[in-house]
């Protein structure tokens, strides 16, 4: 080798040694590769063109610059294009490979270059480079709009403190039977996780059509869960998905009521309901209130259905961007004017993804705003005693992340969470996640012989307490579900479920079951008495009555009811009859029970009843009989004071005489103590 | 305790009277002879074949009952002082020493009846009250074992095992205050009394004075170095100082003085939890349950930890394992978490 080649190749290693030269996309660089130079070149052209596009077309560029960094992977612009083409991709944690590159070959290729790095070290939770970058970016003084590297700083400092104090959950892919190498997002889950409902873009999207941003439409689809494991997913009939996009907003807690995106009026929100096992032609969410010619994308029903929230960028009433408003229904079944949930909530950046807890008082959404680490976040806040929503809070690391966290739906019993997430896992670019929720740390116990005498040869062993076991998500909720049909048959009725709030003698909500498997499912947060009341036309009802104290945690209760058809000699017991304490006065608390029997009623002109009243075998036979007459004889005076007339009513006082069940326990002589009404004649 | 009062008894009755026959006195003093030895089969012979030779020996009588009761015949041994009892009903020592037999059978309320005359005959026999309130302690009478400890304290003021156990009592009564007091007095009359700074280390610790409990043991440690319990004690309050380090160094040589202890590995895993070493927790953990296979805690704690890895499937299988072993703890982790 001669001087002049060694000094060459010293010049070249010692040039790679401080930096990686710019390579532009010239025949002088690329000597004899004229035709892939030029092929190279006419990707970027394409990819260029593809950029300068709407919102759908832009994502599309990246492929194309990818093709031509193959060729050369050395030019800065390019690399610079290829950083931000990956910053509006589901991977946008991937740029900053290319933004380093950029950047080391020209560190002026960009007069944004600062922020880019910066928000790509954001990305890849590597927060000190990010601030170093965010800081320098502050020096620039025309900044891009929307490029604030303040907001970005303090978004870098509270993500090292999340992550630095992670909350404890167990993040997994729920897997192949559900994710594909297509995105999948979106999932909404009734309230007992028996379904789940998500957004894909795979290739058997009804009609299989191709969007403009080169995916597949968007279609939802549906699978159920059976032993822990989610069924193979099937998508859900026209008219839900349609040739064009069709995405998951929100499902009920029974997983009757689905709340749907559509794109056209610059987004609204539709409904569709199950019946049977068909789900409806999707119509309007919320009446005239919810779509407007504002971005409405995405909503979601309160426990009760009397409230929907939803998400809308229209300019009235707004904090900034997309905000939270709730729309609430009247007596008459009209949706009210909506209201903006206020600063609490909303802040001058984005709120999103809105999801309403099956306990009645929790709120999940997303937020740019408030304590973000980045991006949108996902924030919790719950209702206060005065019913305003309390101060939101960050749901902590590793759910929330540098990059968008949103659509988190959290199961009733507060153990499990679903989102979607674009992870190093992921099968496809976004997969849908399963969270669960460990709760507080345990501690060890420690184990020592404690030998408190001198005098005992044999020490005892030390009294170990009891630790406390807290769930993070703490859920005061009941579900109650079930399946009614018909009790000869055994035939699934699509019966109407009325909760009512026995204290406040209101109607809390009406459900109904679906027709098809006759199942239902009814959330009842904590800290209420409940009448429950299952009706029918040409049925007896059926009324239980449930009582949760604040403090009762959560719990499914499974309750099959079976309803009668009108039929002489049918009885039932009115449980949500309540009288004072050994007297026969009529509580207010009955007064729904009551009235659902004076419409049973008025409904059936012809029937004659009898009202009877029965008591535990506290106290004497006489004393018994004589209360009980007393109360049926307060039944029969109110159904005449609401116009049921006399001819059609008798009543009987039974004392202890026909006990439903042993009168040695609470429990038991609480059975008896009931108030029936038999069919005489029809 | 009771072997100084067996040998003291013993000495006593060491005779060569005339007045009884003489072959019966040959063969109770080779019987103390070989009790001496302890050999106590030899002995027993021999007071046997003394009270054969004279059926009125009433130290014969008594001190095979002795032997007896060192060679943890109880039943036997209360027998024979019965009968001694019935040729000298006034024998303070025999119904303490009767009491101590019963208390080994589990006869509490005989040994405490056979104390009550013992201190009852004589209002100085300092162990009957001593040992009378022992029992009186584990029957939860606070009160009456305290008082009790107070009349020992009062016929033998330097008793520093009743000082120790009257702070217990104290402890229990919630005046820790005395109880204090009466664990430092027990430490001044026996500065060896290891138990007592054991003790007294634990109600500091209770008290919220780590410190402190840190200085006793330091003590305890000063005459008994390679003392494997209070190394574990020790490590347990530099664990709440959060001197981890410190705690993991004395657990590491408590199980190297004691490598088949089971326990000081769980507790060693606990510190290592803590400093989030999962991986070496589980595997102290596994050292427990190796020497311990039905060690409850070792699988709650195992538990525990791999819950910290994630590997929830494997918690709930060392909780059901935990609550199957005892830890009533383990229900709650099994009901909220494996469901």
């Amino acid at each position: 080798m001669n001087y002049r080649a060694i000094l060459i190749l010293i010049t070249i290693l010692f040039s790679f040694g401080l930096s990686a030269q710019n390579v532009e996309f010239t025949k002088a660089n690329f000597p004899g590769a004229k035709k892939k130079l030029k092929e190279a070149k006419r990707f970027i052209e394409i990819g260029d063109e593809l950029f300068a596009g709407n919102e759908f077309q832009k994502p599309q560029a990246l492929d194309w610059y990818l093709k031509a960094n193959a060729f050369n992977p050395n030019n800065a612009v390019l690399n610079f294009k290829l950083g931000v083409s990956f910053n509006i991709s589901p991977n946008r944690f991937k740029s900053l490979a290319y933004f380093k590159k950029a950047y080391e070959i020209n560190s002026n290729v960009d007069p944004h270059i600062h922020f880019y790095l910066g928000e790509s070290y954001h990305l890849n939770h590597d927060f000190d480079q990010a601030i170093t970058y965010y800081t320098k970016y502050k020096t620039v003084l025309e900044k891009r709009p929307g490029f604030n590297p303040d907001k970005r700083i303090t978004e870098c400092k509270t993500a090292k403190e999340l992550v630095a104090n992670p909350v404890r959950v167990i993040i997994e892919n729920i897997g192949s039977t559900v994710n594909t190498e297509y995105r999948e997002y979106g999932a909404v889950i009734s309230a007992d996780e028996s379904v789940m409902l998500f957004t894909s873009r795979r290739p058997n999207t009804t009609g299989g059509g191709i969007a403009a941003d080169g995916l597949y439409f968007e279609d939802i689809y549906s699978t159920t869960n059976q032993n822990n494991q989610w069924t193979p997913p099937y998508p859900l009939l026209p008219p839900v998905n349609t040739k064009v996009h069709d995405a998951t907003v929100a499902l009920s807690n029974d997983g009757q009521k689905l709340f749907i995106y559509s794109p056209s009026n610059e987004g609204d929100i539709l409904m569709s309901t199950l019946e049977g096992d068909k789900w409806t032609k999707p119509v309007e969410a919320g009446g005239k209130s919810i779509n407007t010619k504002y971005s409405e994308i995405h909503a979601c029903f309160s426990y009760d259905e009397k409230s929907i929230y939803f998400v809308s960028n229209k300019p009235d009433d707004s904090f900034g961007g997309f905000d939270i408003y709730v729309t609430k229904i009247d007596e008459n079944g009209i949706w009210g004017a909506p209201k903006n949930l206020g600063p609490t909530i909303n802040t001058p950046y984005d709120e999103e993804g809105v999801y309403l807890h099956p306990d009645g008082r929790t709120m999940y959404f997303s937020s740019r705003g408030h304590n973000t680490m980045g991006d949108y976040d996902i924030f919790r806040s719950t209702l206060d005693t005065l019913g305003n929503w309390t101060s939101p809070e960050n749901i902590g690391y590793p759910i929330n992340s540098a990059d968008k966290d949103v659509f988190f739906v959290v199961s009733a019993s507060g153990k499990h969470a679903y989102y979607s997430s674009a992870k190093m896992d992921a099968i496809g670019e976004t997969d849908i996640y399963r969270i669960t929720i460990l709760g507080a740390e345990k501690e060890p116990i420690f184990v020592f012989d404690e030998q408190p005498l001198a005098s005992m040869l044999n020490p005892l062993r030390e009294v170990v307490a009891e630790p406390r076991v807290e769930r993070r998500f703490t859920s005061a909720v009941t579900i109650l579900k079930g399946t009614i049909t018909d009790a000869n048959t055994k035939d699934p009725l699509n019966a109407v479920i009325v909760i009512t709030d026995n204290e406040k003698n209101e109607i809390v909500s009406t459900f109904q079951s679906n027709a098809k498997t006759g199942r239902y499912l009814v959330s009842l947060p904590s800290g209420r008495n409940y009448g429950i009341a299952v009706t029918m036309e040409d049925y007896l009802f059926h009324s239980e009555n449930i009582d949760l104290p604040k403090s009762k945690a959560y719990q499914e209760i499974v309750k099959d009811v079976e309803l009668s058809r009108l039929e002489v000699g049918k009885k039932i017991v009115l449980r949500n009859i309540f009288y004072d304490f050994d007297k026969s006065t009529l509580r207010p608390q009955s007064i729904a029970e009551l009235n659902r029997l004076v419409t049973l009623l008025n409904q059936n002109p012809t029937l004659k009843i009898e009202i009877s009243s029965h008591t535990d075998n506290v106290g004497s036979a006489t004393y018994n009989q004589k209360l009980s007459e007393n109360r049926a004889k307060s039944v029969i005076d109110y159904l005449t004071k609401n116009g049921i007339k006399m001819e059609r009513l008798e009543f009987k006082g039974y004392g202890f005489t026909d006990p439903i069940a042993p009168n040695d326990t609470d429990a038991g002589r609480q059975l008896n103590r009931r108030t029936e009404f038999k069919i005489l004649s029809k | 305790m009771r072997y100084y009062l067996i040998t003291f008894f013993i000495s006593f009755f060491y005779i060569s009277s005339a007045q009884t026959n003489e072959l019966a006195i040959d063969a109770y003093n080779q019987g103390i002879i070989k009790f001496g030895t302890e050999d106590f089969k030899g002995a027993i012979e021999d007071f046997d074949r003394a009270i054969q030779y004279d059926p009125e020996f009433d130290k014969a009588y008594f001190n095979r009952a002795i032997t007896k009761l060192d060679a943890a015949m109880y039943e036997e041994a209360i027998k024979d002082f019965t009968i001694h009892l019935g040729l000298v009903p006034q024998s303070d020592k025999s119904y303490f020493s009767r009491g101590q037999a019963k208390f080994q059978i589990d006869d509490k309320s005989g040994a405490l009846e056979d104390y009550k005359k013992a201190y009852t005959i004589n209002s100085e026999n300092a162990e009957a009250y001593y040992y009378s309130a022992g029992i009186e302690y584990t029957l939860g009478n606070y009160e009456v074992s305290k008082n009790l400890l107070t009349s020992a304290i009062k016929s033998k003021p330097a008793y520093a095992e009743a000082y120790h156990d009257r702070a217990a009592a104290y402890r229990s009564l919630k005046d820790l205050k005395n109880a204090e007091a009466d664990y430092r007095e027990a430490i001044k009359i026996k500065p060896s009394f290891t138990l007592a700074y054991i003790n007294l280390a634990a109600l500091l610790r209770n008290k919220g004075d780590f410190q402190g409990a840190l200085t006793e043991f330091n003590y305890a440690l000063a005459s008994k170095p390679n003392n494997a319990d209070i190394l574990m004690r020790r490590g347990r309050i530099k664990f709440d100082l959060e001197d981890y380090n410190g705690a993991l160094a004395d657990f590491s040589k408590a199980i190297e003085l004691e490598p088949k202890n089971a326990s000081s590995y769980s507790n060693r895993g606990c510190v290592k939890n803590k400093i989030k070493d999962y991986a070496g927790a589980i595997s102290d953990f596994d050292s427990a349950i190796q020497l311990d296979p039905n060690f409850g805690l070792a699988y709650f704690n195992r538990g525990i930890s791999k819950e910290n890895v994630r590997d929830v499937q494997g918690a709930c299988k060392d909780w059901r394992e935990a609550s199957q072993n005892g830890v009533i703890a383990a229900k709650n982790y099994i009901e909220s978490e494996c469901n």
